[in-house]
């Protein structure tokens, strides 16, 4: 049954603050949690920032001082849940494995959002940059051995998610105009494009500022290295799922967006969530959204005299998104897509981009002298014998990347050493 | 002046004419432009003929500034045909047609004067041209913007108006400066 957030009744916002400890909440355990809960509190911890971080943007592009002060009202809360959710995690979960559960959350909620993502385009903008976060997981995960973790990756992901060489991190960096993809407009695409898009949106720029500032706590050089790459991997996926959201929408209409986006996520965390005591706190967190939506159109029919009914649909929302198991799917994208790289906003394949492409000149220039996520992989070699992988499903689709695989037939190899000094190739 | 030099010069006044006709007609279509498909045919066969005018002028420009400005608008209409090109890959512009691959014959005819100018002449040609192409490529962008029938192409048009405006700025800067 569809679940509409603009029938229901939520939680007054007088009644919504909560004091210290109530927001101080026992964190799970990190032996014990299910790898999927932890991609929940993970993801909307990141849906919870991005709320905050827009209605900060707002609140600065705004003469209305009653607007200022609902936002400022509505954010306040955001704020207290954003601590309740990212005070789940525990402060005995280190750092890399943190991020192998931020990747994890990449993957399977990418993933996920390929799959149902209507449209043509935009389901290729997520398969794209899909095969890049699962490249960043297997390059984490050998990384987590060298650090001297003490557990392995596959305890944090649980063989949900195949911890594989994707569209290798070192081939990843492109030069920025080429990161810039079409937007969809608000007025034609189907909601369900218009959640998946903020969704991934705040899932990114949460990945990102998470590198941006974990970053720099390893003592490690090859661990801060590997971090520093791929935290400019993630600035270039912001940039890439940013630019397919409608750019011409009013602060409000993004408002009641981000809003609704809420309400989805948190419907869709209760519809799933295994773990009773966190379900708890996913089903209060609805019933305050519900609250900030409904204030927000309000808000939207007084100020800009529009009805926020022209483009939320009437009959509820899209199906609850759900983290599960994409091994088959994210197989496929391998086998169909690895040897792309985008031109713009079009994905090419790599062997189709003529030699003076600004691709190679990036390339020559950052990968000059060495890509920490190669190194990662050079070392876990030279100290135990093997990388780490995790094929549950067979070996690797693309016989190149398989670990004894003839690596420099793949694609992007051939066209490094056709277009590339050597060093870089 | 030698016979075939007068032949010469008078074949340039010809297609100079020619040029500026060709855009008196360009500029009434792009003006009266609200179809989809009318719209990407106008937009595709632009950008091919600013990334051919482009790459031969990257080559015969007598001046740096010609060249730099060439290069720009190889790179620039390159993007606006990607964007285009994804445009037209989504769900909101099913059923519109797929752009032309070729020139039309106006383009084609504008390409032909370009490679006939001599190499004293060449800037001043291009010039004229860009000048011409971006007038109308601006007006087609503003028109279908404010009153086209497809969404995703309205707002490819708006986002695209900033940049054609400022292309056509700085060929008029070129032109007075030459």
């Amino acid at each position: 049954m569809s679940f509409n957030p603009l029938t229901e009744r939520g939680i007054p916002l007088d009644r919504q603050l909560r004091n210290w400890s109530e927001l101080n909440v026992t964190p799970y355990d990190t032996r014990d949690v299910h790898p999927y809960t932890r991609c929940r509190v993970i993801a909307m911890n990141g849906i919870e920032v991005e709320a905050i971080i827009n209605s900060h943007q707002m609140a600065r592009r705004t003469m209305d001082v009653g607007l200022k002060q609902t936002a400022a009202v509505v954010r306040r809360v955001e704020q207290q849940q954003q601590k309740a959710v990212n005070w789940l995690i525990p402060g005995d979960e280190s750092s890399i494995a943190n991020t192998i559960g931020y990747e994890q959350v990449a993957v399977d909620l990418t993933a996920w959002l390929a799959r149902h993502e209507p449209d043509p385009y935009l389901k290729k903008v997520y398969e794209f940059a899909l095969l890049e976060d699962f490249d960043h997981l297997y390059r984490y995960a050998n990384l987590m051995d060298l650090v001297g973790e003490g557990r392995k990756a596959r305890e944090i992901t649980q063989d949900l998610t195949e911890m594989l060489p994707g569209r290798p991190t070192i081939f990843q960096h492109r030069d920025p105009h080429d990161e810039l993809r079409r937007p969809m407009t608000l007025q034609a695409a189907h909601i369900q494009s218009v959640m998946n898009a903020i969704t991934v949106v705040a899932a990114e720029q949460q990945t990102m500022n998470y590198y941006m500032n974990v970053g720099n706590r390893p003592t490690d050089p090859l661990a801060r290295g590997l971090y520093l790459e791929i935290a400019q991997i993630e600035e270039q996926h912001v940039t890439h799922y940013e630019s397919i959201l409608d750019p011409s929408i009013s602060w409000l209409t993004n408002w009641v967006l981000h809003e609704y986006n809420e309400c989805w996520m948190y419907w869709s965390c209760l519809s799933t969530e295994t773990d009773n005591r966190i379900k708890a706190i996913w089903e209060l967190h609805l019933g305050m959204e519900i609250e900030h939506l409904r204030v927000a159109c309000e808000l939207m029919r007084k100020i800009e005299k529009v009805d926020p009914a022209e483009f939320l649909p009437a009959a509820g929302m899209p199906a609850p998104l759900t983290f599960e198991t994409n091994k088959d799917y994210l197989r496929d994208v391998l086998t169909r897509t690895v040897d792309l790289t985008s031109f713009d906003a079009q994905f090419v394949n790599i062997s189709d981009l003529p030699p003076d492409h600004r691709f190679f000149a990036h390339q020559r220039k950052v990968n000059e002298g060495g890509s920490p996520t190669e190194i990662v992989i050079d070392e876990h070699r030279a100290r135990f014998g093997e990388e780490y992988r995790r094929a549950t499903e067979g070996p690797h689709p693309v016989e190149p990347l398989r670990e004894e695989g003839t690596h420099e037939l793949f694609s992007y190899w051939e066209s490094a050493r056709a277009n590339m000094a050597e060093g870089v190739a | 002046m030698s016979s075939e030099q007068e032949a010469g010069g008078f074949k340039q006044v010809v297609n100079k004419v020619g040029d500026a006709l060709g855009g008196i007609v360009g500029q009434a279509s792009a003006a009266t432009t609200s179809s989809a498909a009318g719209f990407v045919e106008s937009t595709a066969v632009g950008d091919l003929y600013e990334i051919r005018s482009g790459t031969i002028a990257l080559q015969r420009g007598q001046s740096e500034a010609v060249r730099l400005a060439a290069r720009q608008m190889i790179n620039d209409h390159m993007t606006s045909t990607h964007q285009l090109q994804a445009a037209l890959e989504m769900n909101e512009t099913k059923g519109v047609p797929a752009p032309p691959a070729a020139l039309d014959s106006r383009r084609e005819g504008m390409i032909r004067h370009l490679m006939e100018a001599s190499d004293d002449s060449f800037d001043r040609v291009y010039l004229d041209q860009q000048v011409m192409a971006h007038e109308e490529t601006v007006t087609l962008m503003q028109g279908y913007g404010s009153g086209g029938d497809n969404s995703q192409l309205r707002s490819f048009a708006l986002s695209s108006v900033p940049v054609v405006a400022r292309h056509l700025d700085h060929m008029k800067d070129l032109r007075a400066s030459i």
